[in-house]
């Protein structure tokens, strides 16, 4: 391409796919089917990246491509696919554990992939801008990972939901954040000595996210999901970023559906609104006013 | 890259999804944000990518555990997504679903004459 972006046939080929997915499943007449290029896109970059290892190309990479696709087996078999048939409407409360449960993978994957590429690019001590993408994604992915196991854990009834903070209290949420932020910009320009830093940016961000999601309430619970959904839109872009590649699209078109349902207050055709969260997280307050069914 | 290059490219892909790609009224918001939470799958990619990249130990750990995560993330996302898109209330019957009945009514009739006949 001659502009810095480094995407090969099959990645142009997904993004396509990806484009006229997105067309065909926001138009309600189109059909069900298209849903499965989204998986087919995944598969098609995926395959790409893997078929030369595995097939022996490339001397010594065999056997990791092996343990990348046993890997992928594992956590696909791991989804929960027992939990309901798919013509079955389901409760408000099982759409949200299974956002959480896509927060927790994400969030554990970008915290994961910020380590790698920390540890990848402190080698580098002029590029500032790849530790900082090393950083934004730690920070992201700690937040997300933490919201979605609090909330899967308070849905399932093992965490109870904290009472409302006071105004000294949400002082100190912010106080925190101000220290988080500046430990990173210590870490980012400082990479000799950014061990202490780094670490201690973490233990604060587990604490900051921990408290926030404790205190968010359960009509709340789903659109704080969305807004997550876009933070990790915003860390697939730090990754597109270092890697120069697809991503940056992917993570842009992720940021855009998070803002679309954030902004318009999306509803979910699957959400049989009978019952919330009465019986599921044990004296959990009841939904005001969406407990009536369905038409 | 050239970070000015890579806002263009956000940017573009923002204005994409914003305007044209996921537009559709309040009902489907639901659905647009499930289909991109679907394509957040590919960290699958990228985790995978880091796995074949591999230097020492650590990072062979760090990234096997990352393939298996996204991987479960990116299937419950879709699972999720599949059951939004079968939940919608049929309110028109579909077009090209009418045509399929219409053809598969006609092979099973010339299909009951042909026996007939035989």
């Amino acid at each position: 391409m001659g502009i810095g972006l480094m995407i090969d046939n099959a990645g142009w080929f997904a993004l396509g796919l990806v484009l006229i997915t997105l067309s065909a499943l926001t138009h309600p007449e189109r059909r069900r089917v298209w849903i499965w290029a989204l998986p087919l896109a995944i598969l098609v970059v995926l395959a790409g990246a893997l078929f030369p290892g595995a097939a022996g190309d490339i001397p010594g990479m065999g056997w990791k491509a092996w343990l990348a696709i046993a890997a992928v087996a594992f956590g696909v078999a791991a989804a929960p696919w027992h939990q309901r048939s798919r013509n079955q409407e389901t409760r408000l409360v099982d759409l949200v554990r299974g956002a959480a449960i896509v927060l927790i993978g994400s969030g554990i994957t970008i915290t994961l992939l910020g380590v790698i590429g920390w540890e990848q690019t402190t080698l580098y001590t002029r590029a500032w801008d790849l530790r900082l993408a090393a950083l934004v994604g730690i920070f992201i992915g700690v937040w997300t990972g933490l919201n979605g196991l609090i909330h899967w854990l308070r849905l399932n009834g093992t965490l109870r939901a904290s009472q409302p903070d006071s105004r000294n209290q949400r002082l100190a949420q912010w106080v925190v954040l101000a220290i988080i932020v500046l430990l990173g910009i210590i870490a980012v320009l400082y990479p000799s000595m950014a061990t202490a830093p780094l670490v201690l940016m973490i233990v604060l961000a587990i604490e900051w996210a921990a408290l926030g999601a404790l205190q968010q309430t359960h009509e709340d619970l789903l659109h704080i999901q969305a807004r997550h959904v876009g933070l990790i839109g915003v860390a697939i872009i730090t990754l597109g970023y270092v890697q120069s590649s697809l991503l940056l699209v992917i993570g842009g078109l992720v940021v855009a559906g998070s803002v679309h349902f954030v902004r318009r207050q999306g509803a979910f055709c699957q959400i049989s609104r009978r019952t919330f969260y009465t019986d599921e997280t044990g004296g959990a307050r009841v939904f005001d006013g969406e407990d009536t069914p369905r038409d | 890259m050239d970070p000015t290059i890579a806002a263009y490219v956000v940017l573009l892909a923002l204005a994409l999804g914003l305007t044209g790609a996921l537009r559709a009224e309040r009902e489907h918001c639901g659905r647009g944000l499930l289909i991109v939470t679907t394509l957040t799958g590919f960290l699958v990619v990228a985790a995978v990518s880091a796995l074949l990249t591999s230097q020492s130990a650590l990072e062979l750990v760090l990234s096997t555990i990352a393939v298996f995560f996204a991987a479960q993330g990116a299937a419950t996302a879709f699972l999720l997504l599949r059951q939004e898109i079968h939940a919608e209330p049929a309110d028109e019957p579909d077009e090209q679903e009418l045509l399929d009945d219409e053809v598969r009514q006609q092979q099973f009739t010339h299909a009951r004459a042909g026996k007939e006949v035989s």
